[in-house]
């Protein structure tokens, strides 16, 4: 359910599961946000990450055994805040993204949105 | 040359007759010059080197003498033909010599050239004596003469050199191999030795010389030579007067024609064309002069030179006369030009030998004198090469001569016989008294009138009888009368009447001025006293104013003294002056006086006389008292005459006429006295004439006695002479003498002063007789103290027993020796030993003080470290034996004695006793052979061994150390030895460790403390990569990855705080830069004095089980990821379903289902270890639950890989569609069937799948009135799973599903996925 105040924000999904990649999809639009694109593999992914208007980025860290850090690295370089969502949780990061936000699957929807809100926290101010 | 015109005709000759072709080489020879040439060893390279350069047209013919083999045919004359392009023969017999052609002798003969022949002959010599060169010189001397060349080259021996001897006689030319460019100097040296060359070169040198020398007049043309020269005349006295004034050598009186030829010859080795440019270099070069004398004195002289000569005058002149002589009697003989001396020595051998045969001693006297004083040097040194006596008969050698070195001194005894002295025969006066005179081969040298005065001089020198030896081609001219001939062959003479002075010309005395000294009469001592007495002054004023005149005479009435004015009385008549008195008397004195003198001569006593004396036409009356004085000291018998004038009363004017009586009276007095004095005089006179006539006789006799008494005194006078020079010979001999004295006095002197040892010689009444400087530190002397009795002086050192030590030497003649301290605390060594004399007479005592105080201290130093020795000796683990080498012998092998052994020797050595045994009886054979072989090594190299010798007689195993100890025999060794068995034992287990570390497949190493390698075994080369070599001694750092840092420093922290055992696993990087992970032990190594030295490390390669437990931790990673993944799935799944559930129970059994079908594919990505899976088996898979156990599907298709989360997707939606069949389609009825088909289209590179759904059979189809996760999941999710396309119609005769994707699948194409989205 989104907040009256909750933006409507266009996401960037990397995922290589496609089930998991349609679940989000259903969560975000039942959030209110607009799925720009579901990239599953790195090249997809760095090419919709480097030229999509998009505001936010969730990033599977394992792409079929290829890590999702080169779009990341992408996505810091362009300011576009992202957050990962791994199985593998915080310790599948590297020391470099220790510091963003990691959603650990599997999620619910209200963890889904807590995470949005905090990483477009620091967006808004 | 002309001679080479004759040289074809004379071998036509030669074969024409035999004496035409003697005939015609003689006179050939004359003018063929042949060059004799001597080699032997190392021959034929000189012979070659000389023929290299010897141009083939000389002129001169060369004969060639070598050592042949005599058993072999000589290649000689092969071997040197090579090298010239004369002819070379080989010599046969009676060859005539021919020139520009080389002769070559054949084997074992003796060659000789002989009248232009070349003769050979069997060797008079056995083989090994032979002088085969010395043959062909002395021959071609004989033959040629002073055309003679000889040439020595290189060989051993002294072969040549005596030949050369004869060569240089005649004034030939001798040239020298240089010993320097000799194979074998041994000829040539002993060429240049006798002094005969004119040349020292190399050989190839010589041809230059010999051809130079060949074409100069004299030699090539000697006759022509001799006339040219005879025009040189004045030159030749020039240069023989420069001669004189530069040597003081007259070689007036030599024989012309030598001095003419030995001067050219000269010339010719100078190279100077004219004598006056060989006066002026002899001028100018102060060294010919004695080279031109040295050629004039020819001196060539050996022992018994020509035997047969002194043969004869053994027998003929020696033997008689020692026969003759008694014994103790002298023999004198002199040696005129005795050269080097080895005549005289010849002679006193000859006579020596000749005495001991009749058992006689003689006092030989020898005089040899030469005008040489270098020959006379080495004739006094009598010092001789071996080769110069070789020649003597073994007996003679050792009878008369004492080896030195290499050389032979004549015996002292022979030389005491023979006085050498410089002497010229024609200038100095002879000798006399001789019994032989030894003169040969000197005047010929000579002109013939100084020959004369020699053979003269001769003929004075020898005593009556006496004999004289002359060269074989010496006479005696015209003075033949004088000699009787003993032997006309050899030459020898006697001396046959008395001596004849008047055709001896003496030579003048040298030397002293003749004697000032004046034989005449000395005048009677009464000359003016210079300071006389005032008296006597007085006296003789008076004397002089008042006595009278007066005149002293002596007995023969001659006057000794005028007193006053005699005038009157006295007048000198004419004619010499006289000192007869009674011939100076004037008129009317002499008669009157004559009888008054002789009266008182003979009665003694005054008489007065008066006289008349008449001067002019006065006669003026004189009183003359005549009286004898006293015999005194200086007057005998003399007579003083004193004259006194009377007065002139009774002159005659005044007695005239007065009386006649009275002057009757006075006139028949006078008449009387007259007539008495008249037959005084008359019986004197008659005395007086029979006196005159005794006399005359008397005279007469005194003058024959006084002839020959003048005779003998001119012979004294000569014998004198000769004595004299006798005299000045023995003198110079003593002069000589005394000067050695001197130097071995001077040397004693030295010796004694500078050997510090102080020296005391006291006579046998111990009173000091000299003492060395040295003493004076043990006696207050002072030089003058030499004299005075030993027992005064005072001693600075304690010796009660000096002077009874003196009396026991004097008494027992043995050495007596003390040891005595002196003052000052040193030590000396008090020798006393009977001071002999030469003639073994004790004169004394000799006393030498030796200073020992270092030798004492040396001595206790000596002791002290001989007790060291044997502290260590007998004290030191280690066993300690010296060994003495018993030598081999016939009977007995070689063998050590044990000489030492210590204490611990049995400990390591196991046995007892061997001390005095030998290794042979101590050790078993077996054992013995190597301890010889490696003793006897150490004893001859001098250089000590270390080994170790199993004894397995005793089970034990010796580590020896050998040295020899050098001493003077070089037989003793010393062995130091420990026993080394368990050692040994210790060493087989350390080399089964190290055998066990290298086989080792782990890293075993060591680092000391710095953290450096020390041990690095082949399991760490093989784990690192690096070699022992690489690793050794550097810091174990190098092993660390970059970046890492030394454990090392951290691990000795870790020991030094209690840890052992210390264990790492550690990351290390290898050699080739790859990083392996190591699991170490780490422990000390400790030192015996508990510090830690350093460590070891055990270590094996883990990368492995470390790779392993990586792939672990990410297996479960991944697992997890999976896990979660799946859940996720599921989370996803049951969302979906739950979504448009229209019933729980409805949503849950689709769950079920759902969840089901994703199980079924787990199930089969597990079986493919999730690496994926293929299509068909998904299809089958899936299909299986719907199939309720009838066959209501078909599938069939190609073999289509599947990857893991494709295949998930695949089979979700395949299930779904089934769900749906079951649901409405196909598998709703009974008859329902689906089939499903898929095909690959297209080539390789745009490959298509294309699958189709087809479901037959069932209901009616009517499209579904909304969209559910089934279709979304179907539609859109795989469709981009695969890339491609997914349609589904709902066709009537029931539902169609097509798949278009790309081949292989799961490469989607990049794509909005906004599209399919909204699709």
């Amino acid at each position: 359910m989104p907040n009256c105040e909750t933006k409507t924000w266009r996401v960037l999904i990397v995922e290589d599961e496609m089930l998991l990649a349609m679940n989000l999809e259903d969560m975000l639009q039942e959030l209110g946000h607009e799925v720009v694109a579901v990239a599953t593999r790195i090249p997809q992914a760095l090419t919709f990450a480097s030229s999509s208007d998009i505001d936010l980025a969730i990033l599977d860290l394992n792409l079929s055994g290829a890590l999702s850090f080169p779009v990341a690295d992408v996505l810091r370089n362009r300011a576009v805040p992202f957050l990962f969502a791994t199985g593998y949780g915080f310790q599948g990061l590297t020391e470099n993204y220790r510091s963003e936000y990691v959603l650990a699957k599997p999620y619910v929807i209200r963890e889904l949105e807590k995470a949005i809100a905090s990483v477009m926290t620091d967006v808004d101010d | 040359m002309k001679i080479d015109a004759d040289k074809n005709s004379a071998s036509v000759k030669a074969t024409i007759s035999r004496v035409s072709e003697k005939s015609d080489s003689l006179s050939e020879s004359k003018t063929v010059l042949v060059v004799g040439i001597g080699a032997s060893a190392g021959g034929v390279e000189a012979l070659s080197r000389f023929f290299d350069a010897m141009p083939p047209d000389s002129g001169a013919a060369f004969v060639i003498v070598l050592h042949l083999d005599p058993t072999r045919e000589s290649q000689m004359a092969h071997v040197l033909s090579s090298h010239t392009t004369m002819s070379v023969l080989q010599v046969t017999d009676d060859m005539p010599i021919q020139a520009n052609q080389v002769y070559v002798i054949a084997p074992d003969k003796d060659l000789t050239v002989s009248k232009g022949l070349l003769q050979l002959a069997e060797p008079a010599e056995s083989r090994g004596h032979r002088h085969p060169v010395d043959v062909l010189f002395r021959s071609l001397a004989a033959d040629q003469g002073e055309r003679a060349i000889a040439i020595v080259l290189s060989g051993t021996g002294s072969n040549g050199t005596d030949g050369l001897k004869e060569v240089k006689a005649v004034g030939g030319l001798i040239l020298i191999q240089d010993p320097v460019t000799a194979k074998f100097d041994g000829m040539p040296r002993s060429a240049i030795s006798s002094g005969m060359a004119d040349h020292i070169i190399a050989p190839e040198a010589m041809p230059e010389i010999l051809v130079r020398y060949i074409n100069r007049e004299y030699i090539a043309d000697p006759d022509n030579g001799e006339t040219a020269a005879s025009n040189a005349q004045p030159a030749i006295d020039q240069i023989l007067t420069l001669l004189f004034t530069r040597t003081g050598n007259d070689f007036r009186n030599y024989r012309r024609s030598t001095l003419q030829r030995r001067i050219q010859r000269r010339l010719g080795l100078k190279n100077i064309d004219t004598l006056y440019d060989y006066m002026n270099d002899l001028r100018s070069n102060a060294d010919e002069a004695p080279l031109l004398v040295k050629d004039l004195l020819i001196n060539v002289t050996s022992f018994f030179r020509d035997a047969e000569a002194w043969k004869a005058l053994a027998t003929l002149v020696v033997a008689p006369l020692v026969v003759a002589r008694e014994t103790g009697a002298p023999i004198r003989a002199w040696i005129p030009g005795c050269s080097t001396g080895e005549e005289a020595y010849t002679l006193a051998m000859l006579i020596s030998e000749q005495a001991v045969i009749v058992g006689k001693k003689f006092d030989v006297k020898i005089f040899a004198t030469d005008a040489r004083d270098d020959n006379l040097k080495i004739a006094r040194d009598g010092i001789y090469p071996a080769a110069a006596i070789a020649g003597l008969s073994a007996t003679r050698q050792r009878v008369f001569f004492d080896k030195l070195d290499a050389t032979y001194q004549v015996k002292k005894e022979l030389r005491n016989m023979v006085v050498f002295a410089p002497q010229n025969l024609l200038r100095d006066p002879p000798f006399s008294h001789l019994d032989i005179v030894s003169c040969r081969n000197l005047l010929i040298y000579l002109e013939p009138e100084a020959q004369q005065s020699i053979i003269a001089l001769f003929h004075f020198s020898l005593e009556e009888g006496g004999n004289l030896l002359l060269g074989n081609t010496e006479t005696l001219g015209r003075h033949e009368a004088m000699f009787e001939i003993i032997s006309k062959k050899w030459r020898i003479f006697r001396r046959a009447g008395p001596a004849r002075l008047d055709i001896v010309n003496f030579p003048v005395l040298r030397g002293t001025a003749p004697s000032s000294k004046s034989n005449d009469a000395v005048a009677p001592h009464l000359t003016n006293g210079i300071s006389v007495p005032a008296a006597d002054i007085a006296r003789r004023a008076l004397l002089e104013h008042f006595a009278p005149a007066a005149v002293l005479i002596d007995r023969n009435c001659r006057v000794v003294y005028f007193h006053g004015s005699t005038g009157n009385y006295l007048e000198q008549p004419t004619g010499e002056p006289s000192k007869d008195l009674f011939l100076m008397t004037r008129d009317g004195l002499t008669t009157k006086l004559r009888s008054a003198v002789r009266t008182v001569i003979a009665e003694n006593r005054n008489i007065i006389i008066s006289v008349n004396i008449k001067h002019g036409s006065t006669l003026s009356p004189v009183q003359v008292t005549v009286f004898p004085l006293a015999a005194g000291a200086n007057v005998h018998g003399h007579v003083l005459i004193c004259f006194a004038p009377e007065a002139v009363v009774s002159s005659i004017p005044n007695n005239g006429a007065p009386n006649n009586l009275v002057a009757d009276t006075t006139v028949q007095d006078e008449l009387k006295a007259l007539r008495n004095e008249l037959q005084n005089t008359i019986e004197h006179l008659e005395t007086t004439n029979e006196e005159l006539k005794a006399s005359n006789e008397e005279a007469t006799s005194m003058n024959e006695e006084l002839q020959s008494t003048n005779e003998e005194l001119e012979t004294s006078k000569e014998e004198m002479q000769s004595f004299n020079e006798e005299l000045h010979t023995v003198n110079s001999q003593l002069q000589h003498k005394v000067r050695e004295l001197e130097d071995s006095a001077n040397d004693l002197n030295n010796l004694l002063a500078g050997t510090e040892t102080a020296t005391l010689f006291v006579d046998a009444k111990h009173c000091v007789k000299w003492f060395s400087p040295g003493t004076r530190e043990l006696f207050d002397f002072i030089v003058s103290d030499i004299g005075r009795p030993l027992s005064h002086f005072a001693r600075k050192f304690q010796d009660d027993k000096l002077l009874s030590d003196a009396e026991e030497v004097l008494r027992s003649l043995v050495v007596v020796e003390a040891e005595v301290r002196a003052a000052d605390g040193r030590w000396f060594l008090r020798r006393m030993l009977p001071y002999r004399t030469l003639d073994n007479h004790i004169a004394g005592v000799v006393i030498t003080f030796i200073d020992t105080t270092e030798h004492k201290m040396a001595e206790a130093a000596m002791r002290d470290s001989q007790i060291q020795y044997e502290v260590l000796f007998n004290s030191i683990d280690e066993g300690f034996c010296v060994l003495e080498k018993i030598e081999a012998t016939a009977n007995s092998p070689i063998d050590f004695r044990f000489i030492e052994v210590n204490p611990a020797f049995e400990k390591h050595g196991g046995t007892a006793v061997v001390l005095g045994k030998t290794m042979r009886e101590v050790y078993p054979q077996e054992e013995q052979n190597d301890w010889f072989r490696i003793h006897d090594q150490v004893l001859k190299s001098g250089i000590p061994i270390r080994y170790e010798q199993s004894l397995e007689s005793m089970g034990r195993v010796l580590e020896l150390y050998e040295f020899p100890l050098n001493n003077a025999k070089n037989n003793r060794l010393a062995i130091i030895f420990q026993d080394i068995t368990s050692r040994k034992l210790g060493v087989a287990s350390a080399l089964k460790l190290a055998a066990l570390v290298a086989s080792s497949d782990d890293l075993i190493a060591s680092i000391d403390v710095e953290g450096n390698f020390t041990s690095w075994n082949p399991g760490a080369e093989r784990m690192f990569g690096y070699m022992a070599e690489e690793v050794l001694h550097k810091h174990s750092s190098m092993l660390l990855i970059p970046g890492q840092k030394s454990a090392s420093a951290q691990l000795f922290e870790q020991f030094r705080s209690g840890g052992e055992n210390v264990h790492l696993e550690i990351e290390r990087m290898r050699k080739d830069g790859i990083m392996i992970w190591i699991s170490a032990t780490c422990s000390p190594v400790i030192a015996a004095d508990g510090k830690i030295v350093g460590a070891s490390v055990i270590a094996r390669d883990i990368t492995q089980r470390r790779r392993a437990e990586a792939h672990r931790e990410i297996l479960v990673g991944e697992l997890n990821h999976r896990v979660k993944n799946t859940l996720a799935i599921v989370s996803a799944i049951a969302s979906q379903t739950l979504t448009g559930a229209v019933s729980i129970k409805a949503a849950s059994e689709a769950f079920s289902l759902r969840l089901m079908a994703l199980s079924g594919t787990h199930d089969l990505l597990m079986h493919g270890n999730w690496a994926g899976t293929d299509l068909a088996s998904i299809v089958k898979a899936t299909i299986e639950p719907h199939n309720g156990g009838q066959n209501r599907f078909h599938f069939e298709g190609a073999f289509v890989p599947m990857k893991p989360g494709l295949a998930v997707t695949f089979s979700l939606a395949l299930h779904e569609l089934c769900t749906n069949a079951a649901k409405y389609g196909a598998l709703s009825v009974q008859e329902g069937f689906i089939t499903i088909a898929w095909h690959i289209h297209g080539d390789i590179s745009k490959a298509r799948l294309k699958l189709t759904w087809t479901e037959s059979g069932g209901p009616p189809v009517v499209a579904p009135t909304r969209k559910g996760f089934g279709s979304r999941l179907i539609q859109k999710a795989l469709a981009m799973e695969l890339g491609g396309e997914v349609r589904i119609l709902y066709e009537p005769t029931g539902v169609i599903c097509t798949i278009d994707a790309p081949f292989p699948p799961g490469n989607l194409k990049v794509e909005t996925i906004d599209a399919k989205l909204r699709d």
